[in-house]
């Protein structure tokens, strides 16, 4: 199995938290991994470091046998790492069309010389980028919406719209910060449905944040457990179900601690 | 026809900009339609840092000043004529948007403000100071008109000139909206964060929107400079970055036509309700706070929908957008 990301070692401190320490991670090529944890074990911090929102003070992060850390955000977006936030954040006053454009950004060459003028590589970008888009959409099955405003989009709708945008930037690395929060049971299974497609149709390696483990379960082939800023365990789905400090991690102690966190 | 003056702002824009001076001969009147030019080629550029792009720039007057005060030392001290003055009024203004921005970018809302704020009271400082060259408050008088070989733009022409760079401005909004650049811009002031994550480079393209938005305002000041043929630190004060932010968000940020509705309004509104004296401070307030209180529907898109619905026969309630 190739590697598409490899952590290694990746510490952080906000002046006296030490809030990731050692922590190493490899996601391989066109699998779908996970990262889980209880709440406040790093693992959205673990993102915003990887995807260039945060500096490690220390460690390696190499992606692509590249090593990226301290490049900023948009960089890494050129070179393939695309993510999602765990509050929705779209560009609310776009429209939805507009917003998975705004995924090709980094693909279009087209200057201020080309916009201006109207250019037949302005044109011929625009009508691609339009296509392809609506394409995206189509995936996403939102094609209907696509003139909708971000904002009026259902809650359901606005976690599907992040993905696709995620996927116009053609990413080949995406990270799904807590995709189905907030969802049903139905809505989740449609969202691993589509997830899984991204992942075998599309050939997109992604590496996910939840807190549902069904879900995890299902979906990931291998996993990672954060506590504490530290990794506790890796490996498939069966061998974290069974493994003593993960359970720990979840549920506390079973004997003599009493303490228990969610 | 119909259609076309409905989707297209610009036309409705030009129509009325050819038309009207044609109908007044009044030297009042064709001043305060030269102003409200003036005033909309400001609004118009702000809004591309302002409306488009979220930058609060409070010191968009200065920028119009400097264009103003160059034209004034190139025509004064070296005989420039108007058309080479307006390009360099235009750049430096440019490159002075260029030295506030850089530095300034990181800050957001409020702070940038406050930044762009004292950015406008330095350089009234230092006209007001600078005798050798601004000749302090006492201002530079004399400036030369428009003249191409042995024709002197009358007023009336000054409209028309003003108006081409106007028609410029609006056409650089319209084509910017519609592009890449444009949906970074949008990006940006929806949300920094997200944009960054998208692969914009968030600050780039801020100093981008503050070279566009600074460049046309020194333009305006050319022409301005080269009408009044006298500049003074008292044309360019904050009050005036004030009135110019205003006017964008009456008429609708990030619309096209918007800006210049806000203009004609707020230009109009002061002379029309002269006779109210200072009651008419009162009622333009009013109007700003009515209009921050529903800036849901601004002013443009109300008009836009509603004369939309006049043209066309089947009641049309979709939401209009002007960015198409």
């Amino acid at each position: 199995m190739i590697n598409i990301l490899d952590v290694s070692n990746v510490g952080i401190r906000f002046g006296g938290l030490q809030a990731l320490k050692n922590v190493s991670l490899v996601v391989g090529k066109d699998r779908i991994s996970a990262l889980i944890g209880p709440n406040g074990a790093g693992k959205t911090t673990l993102f915003n470091i990887i995807s260039g929102f945060l500096t490690p003070n220390e460690g390696k992060i190499i992606y692509e046998g590249k090593e990226i850390q301290g490049m900023p955000p948009f960089k890494l977006t050129e070179i393939g790492i695309s993510r999602t936030f765990q509050n929705t954040r779209l560009l609310q006053d776009m429209t939805v069309l507009e917003n998975v454009q705004l995924g090709y950004h980094c693909k279009m060459k087209q200057a201020f010389y080309d916009v201006i003028f109207q250019t037949k590589k302005y044109n011929n970008e625009e009508k691609k980028s339009k296509n392809d888009a609506l394409e995206v959409l189509e995936f996403a099955g939102m094609v209907d919406l696509k003139d909708e405003f971000a904002k009026n989009l259902p809650y359901g709708y606005q976690k599907k719209l992040e993905i696709a945008r995620t996927i116009a930037t053609g990413a080949r690395l995406i990270l799904l910060d807590e995709p189905c929060a907030g969802m049903n049971t139905a809505e989740k299974e449609a969202l691993g449905v589509l997830i899984e497609s991204i992942n075998r149709d599309l050939k997109k390696t992604i590496l996910l944040i939840e807190h549902d483990m069904r879900f995890v379960m299902n979906l990931s082939k291998s996993i990672t457990v954060l506590n504490q800023g530290r990794v506790i365990a890796e490996g498939e789905p069966t061998e974290i179900q069974n493994n003593p400090y993960v359970i720990e991690a979840y549920l506390g102690r079973t004997k003599g601690g009493g303490q228990t966190s969610a | 026809m119909k259609n076309l003056l409905c989707k297209n702002p610009i036309v409705l824009m030009a129509i009325l900009w050819i038309v009207v001076p044609i109908f007044i001969h009044s030297n009042y009147f064709i001043h305060i339609m030269f102003m409200t030019t003036i005033y909309a080629i400001l609004a118009s550029s702000l809004n591309i840092a302002v409306g488009i792009t979220g930058l609060p720039n409070l010191s968009h007057a200065t920028f119009f000043g400097i264009g103003a005060y160059v034209a004034a030392i190139g025509s004064l001290n070296f005989n420039l004529p108007f058309y080479v003055t307006l390009f360099i009024g235009g750049f430096i203004a440019m490159v002075f948007g260029v030295i506030l921005g850089i530095p300034t970018l990181r800050l957001k809302g409020f702070y940038l403000a406050l930044v762009t704020i004292g950015f406008g009271q330095v350089i009234r400082i230092v006209e007001l100071n600078w005798m050798s060259v601004t000749n302090g408050p006492m201002g530079l008088p004399g400036i030369s008109g428009a003249v191409i070989g042995s024709y002197e733009l009358s007023p009336k022409a000054f409209i028309y000139y003003g108006f081409v760079i106007l028609l410029i401005v609006s056409i650089i909004t319209k084509r910017l909206l519609k592009s890449k650049i444009g949906r970074a811009l949008m990006a940006i002031k929806n949300d920094e964060v997200v944009a960054n994550a998208l692969g914009v480079d968030v600050t780039k393209f801020k100093v981008f929107a503050f070279i566009i938005s600074s460049f046309f305002a020194g333009m305006a000041g050319t022409v301005y400079a080269h009408y009044v043929t006298f500049v003074s630190p008292d044309s360019f004060t904050a009050a005036d970055s004030t009135t110019v932010l205003c006017m964008v968000i009456l008429g609708g940020m990030g619309t096209i036509l918007g800006p210049v509705i806000g203009a004609i309004v707020l230009t109009i509104a002061p002379e029309a309700l002269r006779f109210a004296d200072l009651y008419r401070v009162v009622f333009i307030g009013m109007v700003m706070v009515v209009s921050i209180i529903f800036k849901e529907c601004n002013c443009a898109e109300v008009i836009i929908s509603k004369t939309k619905n006049l043209f066309s026969r089947q009641s049309n309630r979709d939401e209009v957008s002007l960015h198409d």
